[in-house]
């Protein structure tokens, strides 16, 4: 008489491929159907393969990187830490933390460094007591697996090297220096309550401090009802006003415990600042001795290159919303351009002839809203300077900005170079082309 | 001419190789197709065996006449070199069309032959037909013994499942089990010392099936008192955030700006009620996995009693669910967040206290 193959006879190759292919939720499932599939089920390879999918774990650790004594242990603790929340929610926050981590390991340690462990369910609490609200899903897991940055504490010179290490970045343009932060519970709580009192913010009101500059007031809020991020602009201490920094229609389910659609905006704006860093799009810039994430992207579109005559101008521009002043028709956006110039290593030729240096004398820009121009100017000099190039020297950078009345524009223009130097000319003046770049509210605003 | 005499060439110049499976029958294959089989290739390599009626090469056990038959058109299908990728693909699809148990033998066949891309076809159907079903329904759906205790069966899926009928079981188990060791507690003098046994539920089980009347195991002591108290100061703790939160969402949604509004947005009526629905069911969850690391230092004949009323209670839940669910969601709208109590209580007024979860 022939037994019958049950499910559980099958053999280990077979078994194997079914539960790796059946994933976590319903091998769990399985092991619990009978004694010898609980066995089975038990293998740590197969936890092993699930830690991996999931987590992009190697070794086997729990969410504070605690050493687990097997994949199947550590799956199962990260499901308990976090048992309270959709698992397919856990392993997207954790992914979007993943991909700033693994961007910042290669470019920028020193910022990883200042990124605090997460906040236990009791901290959130707490935060959720004491400012009067809800924190959406989404944020709540982003704080789970980090708690905001550390920053160096005030007063020295020192600092000026520390405040350059947040996360989201910045610029610098003539004195108007910016280094966003993501916050800390501690000072979310603190930021928050300082915003009441002296910006006249209802206590009611359900919106929080999550990310800040040290220097300029540049304070990033997020609305904990609709989940939605807000930026101040210049009349934010006036009129509370502020611009929103993700687009809406993203924004869905911020407090739904069911299903796997949250997404708030704290987590699309971390995703697509994690996506612009892997991409080049932004990266690190260094002025002075210090390095810092630009905010000013480097790679076209949003970058115009031109070269002539060996002489090569980069240009890119980033919206600056704690400048704007939405109420002022003519000067409602403002932006802020970096423009990156350079001999290239063959030297300055004109007409056959080869120079060893130029010297800017000359600026001249044509800025648009939208099609239109509304601005053409000529100048001495950039910035007050006359930069001097020589061949496969570091980029001569400035920065600078305009106003625009509306939300799209562009810049373009030219310099007028003399070979040699001023002092000095060897020949006669060149234009330089410096392609338009543009001028654009962007849909994700840092 | 003797039988031992190499295999009788057909006219078409063919060679065939001879197998045997287990209820004695031997088979004659073409050799390209037979060799597609690496178990048979091995044998024929290695040993020589398979060129004639006497030297058929040995099955293992799980191949009979029918399944090699199976595993045989599979194998005379995929040895030719000339079929497309979407070929294959659409006599894959067509092949593993067959009921449960058929399959489960050809997994097992194909495995002890070795036949991996065949394992992998048919593990792949046997993994589409377990997917989403409940441990009951694979268990019927394979013939399974049930042999796994209640609590052993509902432990796993603690944390992965959003079933809340699991959820309210493993509640039951963590109530029923304070219970008990209470009532342990009352019974027994000496108090002194709250012992922990941290022995798995398996070894409890062999213990209860007449394993040594000595309890092995660590024992150690814990401050379950700190426990305790932890608990309670979570449910404040979790009791006085509802409160102000529902508080706060009578209050009218209070906007922080007067100005441009053009950017800003005012929380609508609905997503607030919709907050008050799960802002519950944040805590509650909370409370369950404290419940659970409720040490296990019962006497094991209450277990069992335990195990059965559970049971009992799976049994009923399941079998009147819809009208309970019914019943709980009409409870929930109405229902204030209420702490929940920990008295041993009727099933009735464990559901409305949890009512406010739906």
């Amino acid at each position: 008489m022939e037994r019958e193959v049950g499910l559980d006879q099958l053999g280990d190759l077979a078994l194997h491929i079914i539960l790796s292919k059946l994933g976590p939720e319903d091998t769990v499932r399985v092991s619990c159907v009978s004694r010898r599939l609980r066995l089975s089920t038990s293998e740590d390879s197969l936890w092993a393969l699930f830690c991996f999918q999931d987590l992009q774990l190697s070794t086997p650790q729990d969410h504070q990187g605690n050493p687990a004594s097997s994949f199947k242990a550590a799956y199962q603790l990260w499901r308990e830490a976090f048992a309270m929340y959709p698992w397919p929610l856990v392993k997207r926050v954790k992914r979007c933390w993943d991909k700033l981590k693994n961007w910042l390991s290669n470019d920028f340690p020193e910022v990883e460094a200042t990124l605090r462990s997460g906040a236990s369910e009791s901290d959130i609490q707490q935060l959720e007591t004491r400012l009067k609200v809800k924190l959406p899903l989404p944020t709540r897991l982003l704080y789970r697996f980090h708690d905001g940055q550390e920053r160096t504490d005030e007063g020295h010179s020192s600092t000026w090297l520390g405040s350059s290490l947040g996360i989201i970045g910045g610029y610098s343009f003539y004195n108007h220096l910016v280094n966003v932060y993501l916050l800390p519970i501690s000072q979310v709580i603190e930021g928050t309550r300082m915003v009441i009192r002296h910006l006249g913010f209802s206590s009611r009101s359900k919106y929080i401090v999550v990310a800040a500059s040290a220097y300029r007031p540049k304070k990033f809020f997020l609305n904990c009802t609709n989940g939605q991020l807000y930026v101040g602009t210049s009349n934010l201490p006036t009129d509370g006003e502020m611009i929103q920094c993700v687009p809406n229609a993203l924004i869905r389910s911020v407090h739904d415990l069911h299903g796997d659609q949250q997404q708030d905006a704290m987590l699309l704006w971390l995703e697509e600042h994690g996506r612009r860093l892997e991409n080049g799009i932004i990266k690190v810039c260094e002025e002075g001795n210090v390095r810092s994430i630009s905010l000013f992207p480097e790679v076209p579109p949003l970058c115009s290159t031109a070269v002539t005559n060996g002489v090569q101008v980069r240009a890119s521009a980033a919206f600056v919303p704690e400048l704007a002043n939405l109420q002022d028709s003519a000067e409602k956006y403002l932006f802020a351009y970096s423009i990156r110039m350079s001999l290239l290593p063959g030297g300055c030729i004109i007409d056959g002839m080869t120079f060893s240096s130029c010297q800017l004398n000359w600026r001249h820009w044509i800025i648009r809203a939208n099609e239109a121009i509304i601005s053409d100017v000529n100048g001495e000099a950039v910035i007050g300077q006359f930069p001097l190039l020589h061949p496969g020297e570091n980029e001569f950078v400035y920065e600078s900005c305009t106003p625009l009345s509306s939300s799209s524009g562009s810049v373009e223009g030219s310099f007028t170079f003399v070979p040699g130097r001023l002092a000095d000319p060897k020949g006669r003046p060149f234009d330089v082309q410096v392609a338009r770049f543009p001028l654009q509210k962007p849909d994700y605003v840092f | 001419m003797s039988e031992g005499v190499m295999a009788v060439v057909k006219p078409e110049m063919k060679s065939y190789i001879w197998l045997q499976t287990t209820d004695g029958s031997i088979q004659q294959v073409e050799e390209e197709v037979a060799m597609f089989c690496p178990m048979i290739c091995r044998e024929i390599l290695q040993t020589g065996m398979g060129s004639s009626k006497n030297y058929a090469i040995s099955l293992p056990q799980r191949v009979n006449p029918a399944i090699l038959g199976l595993i045989l058109d599979y194998c005379r299908f995929h040895q030719v070199p000339g079929h497309s990728n979407k070929e294959r693909k659409t006599f894959n699809e067509k092949f593993v069309r067959m009921d449960t148990k058929r399959l489960c033998e050809l997994t097992s066949a194909a495995d002890s032959l070795q036949l991996k891309p065949l394992v992998d076809l048919t593990s792949r159907a046997l993994a589409r037909i377990i997917e989403g079903k409940t441990p009951e329904e694979i268990r019927e759906t394979f013939h399974l013994p049930d042999d796994l205790t209640e609590e052993e069966k509902l432990e796993p899926l603690r944390n992965i499942t959003d079933d809340p009928r699991i959820r309210l079981l493993n509640r039951l188990y963590a109530r029923k089990r304070k219970e008990l060791k209470e009532r342990e507690k009352l019974k027994n003098v000496e108090v002194e010392e709250e012992r922990v046994d941290e022995r798995s539920v398996d070894d409890l089980l062999s213990f209860i099936n007449g394993g040594d009347q000595d309890s092995k195991g660590v024992r150690t002591t814990k401050n379950k008192k700190k426990n305790r108290r932890r608990k309670e100061q979570l449910k404040h703790s979790s009791d006085s955030v509802d409160v102000n939160y529902n508080k706060e969402l009578d209050a009218a949604p209070a906007a922080c700006n007067q100005g441009n509004i053009d950017n800003i947005l005012v929380p609508t009526r609905s997503k607030t009620s919709k907050l008050q629905d799960s802002s519950a069911v944040i805590f509650s969850p909370k409370m369950e996995f404290d419940d659970a690391d409720i040490d296990d230092d019962i006497d094991p004949a209450m277990k069992e009693e335990l195990d059965r009323e559970v049971e009992d209670f799976a049994r009923r839940l399941n079998s009147d669910w819809p009208e309970r669910m019914q019943e709980i969601l009409s409870l929930g709208h109405e229902r204030r967040l209420v702490p929940m109590s920990i008295n041993g209580e009727g099933p009735m007024s464990r559901f409305s206290s949890l009512g406010r979860r739906y």
